[in-house]
């Protein structure tokens, strides 16, 4: 054991150096993999062109790849939405591009007064297992939903349901303005309860695809439910999978294995591009990267620490440089998309400003020449919390780190592996990089509750601002359209004036598309995935 | 070729070992710059006479933090092997020596642990304790000082029925003093070399642990850390990816030179 023989060792040298030829051999092989399926035209000898063959002659199929794993398909448990995801399931109420509301399983609704709603459900769908869609089938459904579902039970606030033939009458515990567009909710996604298979394996819905088997955390295969009520699916089948790794779903994106490769990482775009065979979607988000100050620490209950921290983000820096330009500068929480969002300019990068702001809060650069900020002889050290799901959040959190060391404070780091635990549970944190889908139904409601009220998901800094709840209290009871958006208008101005986070850029999705996917665009949503009028050349 | 590694291995191994010493005491004055500042402005510029090897994707100049993490890695690296040692050796001296209830309390521990492969219990330990250096240094030692407390045992176990062992018994020395004077320079030879080798193992363990980040954090120039950083960047800028990449080939293998040659060297027993 103590000893090897030299001739030995000189075999595993050889076995190292010749495993080494093979890596690079493997790069060269691997670099021209690409040009040679252009040739032959857009990857027609692909993998997904392979087995389609193999499903029989003239099946269409595809292949997405989706950068969440989901264990469970079962609607109001699967915090993926991949039964909706994948149109297995359907909701009552839909978003359309611009993020209005459009009937969908639905075909009209109204409200009969405060607390009542009226639904009528659309005649003619069947489920998968080909029985009819009722509102009796709604009810069971929906009941289910809120018996399993927390937030679903918070989000509907249903009293009672009653069904009749093709209507539905829902009562609500207090009058909930938002109700329709609540129901856009994938976990309000209608199954039929009566089917037999498990619904966490194969949920009967009444999308256009069938599950036909799910592997949990890795893949759901599909086929194309014939019955569909909109227009069978163009497609056979299709595959959705799962995997959590950028650069796997890179790779598989330019060995043509997935047709539609959500979430590539930013600095692969322009690599991306120049492959002919593919092109990249880059669609803004709803979603928002922000900085959570934790308002429970005392040196940060000085507003003007946090103005200063906030001036310290250089937004158009992040946007240019991490994003390489696939975001927007976000002001406030919500995009500048929604009829919402106030006219206020945003925040400016001004380190000088921060720097005041910091010495009126009693920070003064100590002695030494290390430029570090003491206050009473301590030092103003923030601990940044993180984590690696979204590859650009490090990459933020470095440059805040760097340009507030210029300032004089120091921010350490730390990455965690399930921030929602991490910062509900700790206490010792200062700041927190955290992302979000503000305004997920096209709502403001649903990010104001939850990161403002008391109750909300989302309230990990521990903000206490009595002016912002008390508008919230009201925007929540309002069912006036034009004086919601006012009042959504007035709180996001409190959130920019006190600060409670700092919200930094809306992130455009990139998304990876093969040029043989035709009628298929990602919508800003990102509930709508597979659908049945998206096709393959 | 093979003769020429065979008999300077060794001094391949110190030097590559020099070469890092040096650039580590004297990197910070060769190169005017920071490893941490960042510089948006000059992000993945190529290399060029102020930035030898260019800057990485924060406009950091990519040789200073090469430098500054042959300091980090190395550092870390002796911290691990000396704990390991200091925990291993004894434990083996004192198992091998007094035998018995200790000897199989002992033993027991380190069978447990070495039915699992080294890398796997370290990522689990890693893993709970959360992503830091100093938890990937307590978890190599965890894992590394079996490998020394069983070589120590082994030895003190076939030298303590020697003659000279019992002479010095009889003539009524301390067990203490046995232990030191007689078993402990008996498996010395033997831990280094060891030792010698393992430190390569374990740089590509905190390597590896970094890369995979649980290890050294942002914006520390580990080398691990710089190859996950510049993983995003593997397709549009591989250097990035080469640099670090070579560096720790570049030790690992004197590492390695280094243990081999030293255990040519010290073990009289070998045929060549």
């Amino acid at each position: 054991m103590s000893k090897n023989h030299p001739a030995l060792r000189l075999g595993q040298w050889t076995v190292m150096i010749s495993m080494l030829f093979m890596l690079l051999a493997g790069c060269a092989a691997q670099s021209s993999g690409p040009q040679a399926s252009d040739g032959q035209g857009f990857g027609q000898s692909s993998g997904a062109g392979e087995s389609a063959e193999e499903t029989g002659a003239g099946a269409k199929s595809l292949t997405l790849l989706f950068n969440f794993a989901a264990s469970s398909l079962d609607p109001a448990s699967d915090k993926k939405f991949i039964s909706i995801r994948a149109g297995v399931t359907e909701t009552l109420v839909k978003l359309d591009e611009k993020l209005g509301l459009q009937p969908w399983l639905a075909t009209k609704w109204e409200q009969t007064d405060a607390k009542t709603w009226v639904f009528t459900i659309r005649d003619q769908v069947t489920f998968h297992d080909g029985s009819k869609l009722d509102a009796a089938a709604v009810k069971a459904s929906l009941e289910r939903g809120i018996a399993q579902s927390k937030s679903l039970a918070a989000a509907l606030k249903v009293e009672s349901i009653q069904a009749d033939g093709q209507t539905l009458i829902v009562q609500t515990k207090e009058p909930n303005p938002v109700f329709p567009s609540e129901l856009v909710y994938p976990f309000a996604a209608v199954i039929n309860v009566k089917a037999q298979a498990a619904v966490s394996d194969a949920p009967v819905g009444t999308g256009p695809f069938a599950v036909k088997a799910f592997t949990p955390d890795a893949e759901v295969q599909l086929k194309r439910y014939d019955g569909y009520w909109n227009g069978a699916a163009k497609l056979a089948e299709a595959t959705f999978k799962f995997n959590s790794d950028a650069n796997a779903r890179l790779l598989a994106l330019q060995s043509e294995e997935a047709d539609i490769v959500y979430h590539l990482p930013y600095e692969s775009l322009s690599v991306v591009q120049s492959q002919p065979s593919v092109k990249v979607e880059s669609v803004s988000s709803l979603r928002n990267h922000f900085l959570i100050y934790n308002m429970q620490q005392p040196h940060l209950q000085d507003l003007r620490v946090r103005q200063a921290v906030d001036a310290l983000i250089d937004r158009n820096s992040i946007v240019q440089n991490i994003m390489q330009g696939h975001a927007t500068v976000a002001v406030g929480p919500f995009h500048p998309q929604f009829s919402f969002h106030p006219q206020s300019e945003g925040a400016v990068y001004d380190p000088a400003k921060a720097k005041g702001l910091l010495a009126m809060a009693g920070w003064t650069a100590d002695s030494g020449a290390t430029g570090k900020l003491t206050k009473g002889g301590q030092p103003l050290t923030l601990k940044l919390v993180t984590y690696q799901g979204r590859p650009e959040l490090p990459l933020i959190a470095q440059l805040i780190q760097a340009e507030a060391a210029k300032a004089g404070i120091g921010i350490e780091i730390q990455m965690v592996e399930n921030p929602d635990e991490y910062l509900a549970e700790k206490t010792d944190w200062d700041l927190a990089l955290y992302s979000s889908l503000t305004a997920p139904r096209g709502d403001a409601g649903y990010f104001l509750n939850s990161a403002y009220m008391p109750e909300g998901a989302l309230t990990y800094g521990k903000a206490n601002l009595p002016e912002l709840t008390r508008l919230i209290e009201q925007l929540n009871i309002t069912v006036d359209l034009a004086k919601r958006d006012e009042l959504a208008r007035q709180a996001v101005e409190v959130i920019q004036t006190q600060l409670p986070q700092s919200f930094i850029v809306h992130p455009n999705m990139g998304i990876g598309v093969n040029q043989r996917v035709i009628n298929w665009k990602p919508g800003l949503e990102e509930y709508y995935l597979l659908t049945n009028t998206m096709d393959v050349k | 070729m093979a003769g020429f590694i065979n008999r300077y291995a060794v001094w391949i191994g110190l030097g590559v070992w020099l070469l890092l010493a040096v650039m580590t005491l004297l990197g910070p004055y060769l190169i005017p710059h920071d490893p941490l500042a960042v510089d948006m402005g000059k992000r993945l510029q190529t290399a060029d006479a102020t930035h030898w090897l260019g800057t990485d994707h924060f406009g950091r100049d990519v040789l200073a933090r090469l430098v500054a993490g042959a300091k980090i890695t190395l550092g870390l690296t002796l911290v691990a092997i000396s704990a390991a040692l200091l925990i291993g050796v004894p434990l083996g001296l004192l198992s091998g020596y007094v035998g018995g209830v200790v000897d199989a309390a002992v033993m027991r521990v380190v069978d447990a642990l070495v039915a699992f492969p080294d890398f796997i219990i370290a990522i689990s330990i890693a893993g709970i304790l959360g992503p830091d250096v100093t938890h990937v240094v307590i978890a190599i030692v965890l894992v590394k000082w079996i490998g020394y407390a069983r070589v120590v045992r082994g030895t003190v176990m076939t030298e303590k029925g020697k003659a000279y062992v019992l002479a010095a018994r009889v003539a009524g020395t301390p067990g203490v003093k046995t232990i030191f004077r007689h078993l402990l320079p008996q498996a010395l030879p033997e831990v280094l070399v060891l030792a010698a080798l393992d430190m390569g193992k374990i740089i590509l363990m905190i390597s590896a642990l970094s890369y995979l980040g649980l290890g050294a954090q942002p914006p520390m120039p580990e080398w691990g850390a710089m190859l996950n950083d510049a993983k995003m960047m593997f397709q549009t800028h591989p250097v990035l990816m080469i640099y670090p990449g070579v560096a720790i080939f570049l030790v690992v293998l004197g590492c390695n030179l280094l243990g081999d040659g030293l255990r040519d060297r010290l073990d009289a027993r070998g045929e060549w």
